[in-house]
Order: C-alpha cells, then structure tokens, then sequence
C-alpha cells in the first residue's frame, strides 16, 4: 500500500519519524564533517609544534652535515605512535635524515623533496622550513596520522545507531499521542459520516474537540447535516402536499370517470330499457283487446313477466354497477369462498353441469369481500355453461405462483373470436340475448377484482374453449 | 656541506652570489698559488665560521673576531665565507703572532706550527672569554675549547665543556651533541 492510500495515522507517523531521521542526520553530518575538521586541525597544530621543536634541534645537525645526528635526533619522534614517518632535507633537496614508524601502513615519505605530494583523508602531511638566524639550513616533512581516527568514527557510527533508533523508537511513541490530537477527530468524523450514510439518521452530529481547522470541518459539517435535515422535513411536507393534492384530482377523474360510465349506462339502458318495454306494451295492448280475460293467450302476460324481470335485472344491475364504493375486505380463505360458489352454482342454476375442480388443501389467504368474489366465480361458471354445447364441463382450478394467487375458470365451448374478446369487459357488450341477459356481468366483474388490487384476463382459442383467470395479491403468511 | 656544481643551481639568490665569490676565490687559487688550499682546511675554515650560530659569549658582542695564530692554512676562505653569508656583518678575521692581540679574540684558532706553545697559552687566557680551536691532537684534554679530529674521513670534533664554562662562553647544547668527545670535569 502507498502512504499516498495509508490512513491519517500511519501517515502522522511516517511524517514524525521521517523528521526526525532527517534532523538527525543532517545534524550528525555537520557534526560529523566539523570534527572530522577540528581533528585534522589539532593534529596539524600539534605536528607544526613537534616539527619546530625537531627543526630547531637539526640546525647544528644540518649545519655540520653530521648524518648520524640528524637519524638520531628524529629517532625520538618514535616516541609519538601518530607519526608515521618524518624526513628532513637538506638545502639543496636532498636526503638528510629519515624517520619511518615500523607500526605505520602508510606509504613512506619520499628521499627527494621535490617528490613529495600532499596527502587528504585522515592523513596530514606537513612541511616546515628548518632556519637558523633567518637562513634555511633544511626542510623537515612529517607524515602524520591519529590511530584512534577510525575507532572514533566507528564510535561516532555507533552513537548515530543508536540515536536514530532511540529517537525513531521516542518518534513512534509520540506519534500515537499525537495521532489522538490530529487523526482522532478525522477518524471520529468519517465515522459519523459513515453512519449517517449507513443509517439515513440526519440527527447524529460529530463532537468537535479542538479548535483548529478540523473544528471548523466538523462545524461546517454538522451545519450542512442541519440544513440536510432541514431540506428533507420540508421535502416531506412538500411530499405530502403534493400527494393530497393527487389523491384529491385521481378522485376528480374517478368521479369525471363515473359520470361518463353514468352518461354510457344511461344511454345503455334507454337501449336495453326500450325493447322489452316495446314487448309489454304490445303484450298489453293485445290483451287489452281480448277484454275477456279467458282469451288471453297464456304466453302474453308470460312475455309480460319475463321482460319486466328483465328490465328490473337491468335496474338491479345498473344500481350494482354504480354503486363503486368499497367495501369491507378482511382475508379469507379462497378455497372455501370457490366451493361455496360452485354450490351456488349448481343450486341455482336451470342447466346441468359438470364442475371439475382442482383445488389445494391447506387455506389460501386472500384479502376480500367474500360475497363480491362468489358472485364474480358464480357469473364466471354461468357464462362457461351459457357458452357450452351438449354437457357442459367446467374446470375451476387454484394454484400458487410465486406470491400471486391465480384462479382459472375454463370451459370446453367454440371459444372466443378474438375481435370479440377485446370486448367482452365492456358494460352492456353481449352476443346472447337471452332471457334476463345484461351485459353487465363481465363488466362488473372485472370492476370488483380491480377493485381487489387483482387482474382479471380472457384466453381463448377457437374450438378448444375459454379459460379465464384471475390472480390476487397473496397475504403474506403468518 | 656539499657545494656540487649541480647541486649549486637549486639554490637561492644568496647562493648565487656566494657561487660566484667561490669561484672568484678558486680560480686563482688554483692558477696562482701552487699549495692549494686543502678541502678539508675549508671544510674547517666553514666549520669554525658556522661555530658562531652555536656559541654565545657572556657579554653581548656584536663584533666577533676570529683570530688565525701561527701559519695560516685557511687562505682566504674564512673572509669569503663572512663576506658570503652576511655581508653586512662586522664579524672579522685576524692573522696574528702576537699574544698580546689573542685576548680580545672570540675565536682563536691555533695553528698546528704552535703546537710547543699551545700548553702555556691556554694558561694565559684560561679565565678569558676567547673559544680556542686546533686540530692539534688531545686539544681538548689539554684545557682547549674545540678540537677537530678526522672520523672516518669526515671532520669531527671534541668539545671541553668544562673549560668553555669557565671561559664564560655558552655552548649550545646542539652544538655539544655533534661533538664526538665532550670533556665534562677537567
């Protein structure tokens, strides 16, 4: 992971300890480089004294070309274990004396003074004119080098291990204090954020703690949760507002809707109306010219009856079909309801039937007006046994799909044209006019299932038969 | 003190000119007297000059006089030496015979002609502040300041401490651990 990705924590520990690696560092060169400086300096101003004190003591040497003196009186220099080797030349440049430390590594000086080349590192070369009254009698080199040069700077390594470790090992430690003053409050405030977004709970609020720019963050943050809340009460109210104000103009259309179903039915019955009012009438009219009551042909008041029972059937059914308003609805169980219908059924009706159904045995729950659904399954059955030629079997079946219940009521009859079967929920839209028929029944039908939040479709396909089906909400279980 | 031709070049201005006094001084030498002047009585003659720079006499003296007695082996060497390296200097050189001039002497080389004498003239200037030189055998046994002797072809010397202390002339310390002898207590 990159630090660029790493959390607030690590990085203010990073940040720490690289600091404090940096300074360290930087400061131990400088030291470092500065003794290293002052070293070489005090070596130098020591061999300065030592070649003066040795030069002054070579002059007579020198003077008198004594060899064995001059070798002698350098031999002293073995006494300093820093000197490495110590050459003198006389006037002319060449070898007078030589002095070479058995102990040192170095390379010696060389016998001829103009061979001599300058030394670095932890190396000094020094080279010193040997004067007597003013006059240069000789030269004295001294090659020179601290023993302890290199276990000091292993000394100086060592205290720089074990500075920086300390002071990483310091470095960490502060930095999880620290973390509580800078990373704390950034961590406390994602978290709130977090939760916030988790939750949707606008009323939580984050803590400041300080007062640097974190605490502005966290004001500004719980000032833009307080706006939030704000805009959402007001959004709700806004909601509710609007959703009256829906629910009120949804309810303007149902009644514009009614009203127009009112004008259709109205025309409907001035049309349905009509016809068997024209059959009483001339019924009547004919009896009344067969003022014997004995004449009157049986028939005639027959007629009379039946399209007066159909009249107030369309009356009954007209006042059924504006009635819209809801009823009660309490589950039930659909089972019992579709047994008692196909009793229904079979009871009242004038033609013998078979009525296969294929039902399940535990209870099925659905939310509704028992009556207004038997009724629905009784017109159903009816309308299956008027469609039907020779026996008429019908097949009422019950299943379960997914969470929906569906209801199949299928006949055997010619089946449905299929220009027809865009029509058949449509008020007064019916093929058989038979005694009583309205029209309605379908359409009626269809209006109590839409009513009961379910759907209510036709199949039908030519000489095999029709199947209708209609599916409700399931309640949920338990 | 080498004094190679090749060597002669590497030196300075002060060099150069003395270069030029030598061979000023060695040419007639060489082409007009018939007993050249030895190497070594001008290895002596440098070696006496430079004596000098090592001695310290009681009183302050800014005039030295380096006095010759008896035969003269140095030639000219002693004055071209003086005249080479300081020529500002007031330093002087003295042929003499004549005790009566030996006492105001700082240097008093005495030749090895005087060698019968030498006994009682270190007598007389015993307690005086004059630093005798011979290369007389046993010099500095015999109460004499320096005296040369020859080591393994070189020009080397023996110093009596003892007598130069009771002459009031301070020797450097240098100076007396050049010297192959140094007489402590007579």
């Amino acid at each position: 992971m990159s630090l660029k990705d790493a959390p607030i924590q690590k990085k203010v520990t990073w940040v720490i300890m690289l600091t404090a690696t940096v300074a360290l560092l930087v400061a131990f060169i400088t030291i470092f480089v500065l003794e290293v400086r002052e070293f070489r300096q005090t070596l130098k101003r020591e061999v300065i004294s030592i070649a003066e004190i040795v030069g002054n003591n070579l002059t007579a040497a020198l003077e008198f070309d004594d060899h064995n003196a001059g070798t002698e009186i350098l031999s002293a220099l073995n006494k300093d274990r820093r000197i490495e080797s110590a050459v003198v030349y006389d006037s002319t440049g060449a070898l007078f004396a030589r002095y070479d430390n058995p102990n040192s590594k170095a390379i010696p000086l060389p016998d001829a003074f103009s061979a001599l080349r300058t030394t670095s590192g932890a190396h000094i070369l020094l080279i010193q004119p040997i004067q007597l009254r003013e006059r240069r009698v000789g030269t004295i080199a001294i090659q020179a080098t601290d023993p302890q040069f290199r276990s000091r700077i292993t000394e100086y390594v060592l205290i720089l291990a074990l500075t920086l470790s300390f002071a990483l090992f310091s470095a960490y430690i502060l930095s999880s204090v620290l973390r509580r003053f800078i990373a704390a409050p950034i961590i406390h405030l994602a978290e709130t954020a977090s939760r916030i977004s988790t939750s949707n709970d606008y009323s939580v609020r984050a803590t400041k703690t300080t007062n640097d720019e974190i605490g502005l963050l966290i004001d500004q943050f719980n000032f833009m949760l307080d706006r939030i809340r704000a805009l959402n009460s007001s959004l709700e109210l806004r909601v509710q507002e609007r959703t009256l104000e829906l629910e009120q103009s949804q309810e303007r259309a149902r009644r514009a809707e009614r009203l127009a179903s009112i004008g259709t039915l109205a025309a409907g019955i001035a049309h349905e109306i009509r016809n068997p009012l024209n059959s009483i009438r001339l019924a009547a009219q004919y009896a009344l010219k067969k003022p014997d009551s004995k004449g009157i042909p049986g028939n005639v008041l027959e007629i009379i009856e039946s399209e007066a029972i159909r009249c107030s059937n369309i009356i009954k059914n007209v006042m059924l079909f504006a009635k819209s308003e809801e009823t009660l609805k309490t589950p039930h169980n659909l089972v019992e309801v579709v047994n008692h219908a196909v009793d229904l059924a079979k009871t009242y009706s004038e033609e013998k039937f078979l009525v296969e159904t294929d039902l399940p045995t535990s209870p099925v729950q659905v939310v509704m007006n028992p009556t207004e659904i038997e009724q629905v399954i009784v017109n159903l059955i009816n309308n299956a046994v008027e469609a039907s030629i020779d026996l008429p079997v019908i097949t009422v079946k019950l299943i379960l799909e997914d969470e929906r219940v569906v209801l199949l009521v299928s006949d055997k009859g010619p089946g449905i044209p299929p220009e027809i079967l865009n029509h058949i929920f449509d008020p007064f839209f019916s093929t058989k006019r038979k005694l009583g028929n309205t029209g309605l029944g379908l359409s009626l039908s269809h209006g109590i299932i839409t009513e009961h939040s379910g759907t209510m479709t036709a199949e039908s396909q030519m000489g095999v038969g029709t199947t209708f089906r209609i599916e409700f909400p399931q309640v949920a279980h338990g | 003190m080498r004094l190679g031709v090749s060597t002669i070049y590497r030196w300075g201005r002060a060099q150069k000119s003395l270069l030029a006094i030598l061979l000023g001084f060695f040419v007639p030498i060489t082409a007009l007297q018939a007993e050249a002047i030895s190497k070594e009585y001008q290895v002596k003659a440098a070696f006496i000059y430079k004596f000098l720079n090592f001695v310290e006499w009681q009183s302050s003296i800014n005039n030295r006089l380096i006095c010759v007695y008896g035969e003269n082996p140095f030639g000219d060497s002693l004055e071209q030496l003086i005249q080479a390296h300081d020529q500002s200097s007031s330093t002087k050189v003295r042929l003499t015979k004549n005790i009566a001039d030996i006492a105001s002497c700082n240097v008093l080389f005495i030749s090895s002609s005087e060698k019968s004498s030498i006994e009682w003239i270190l007598d007389a200037i015993k307690e005086t502040p004059v630093m005798t030189v011979s290369d007389v055998e046993h010099f500095a046994q015999s109460g004499g300041v320096v005296e040369f002797i020859l080591q393994e072809g070189r020009i080397r010397f023996n110093i009596n401490h003892a007598q130069a202390k009771r002459a009031g002339i301070k020797i450097s310390s240098q100076l007396l651990a050049l010297a192959k002898n140094v007489v402590m207590e007579e």
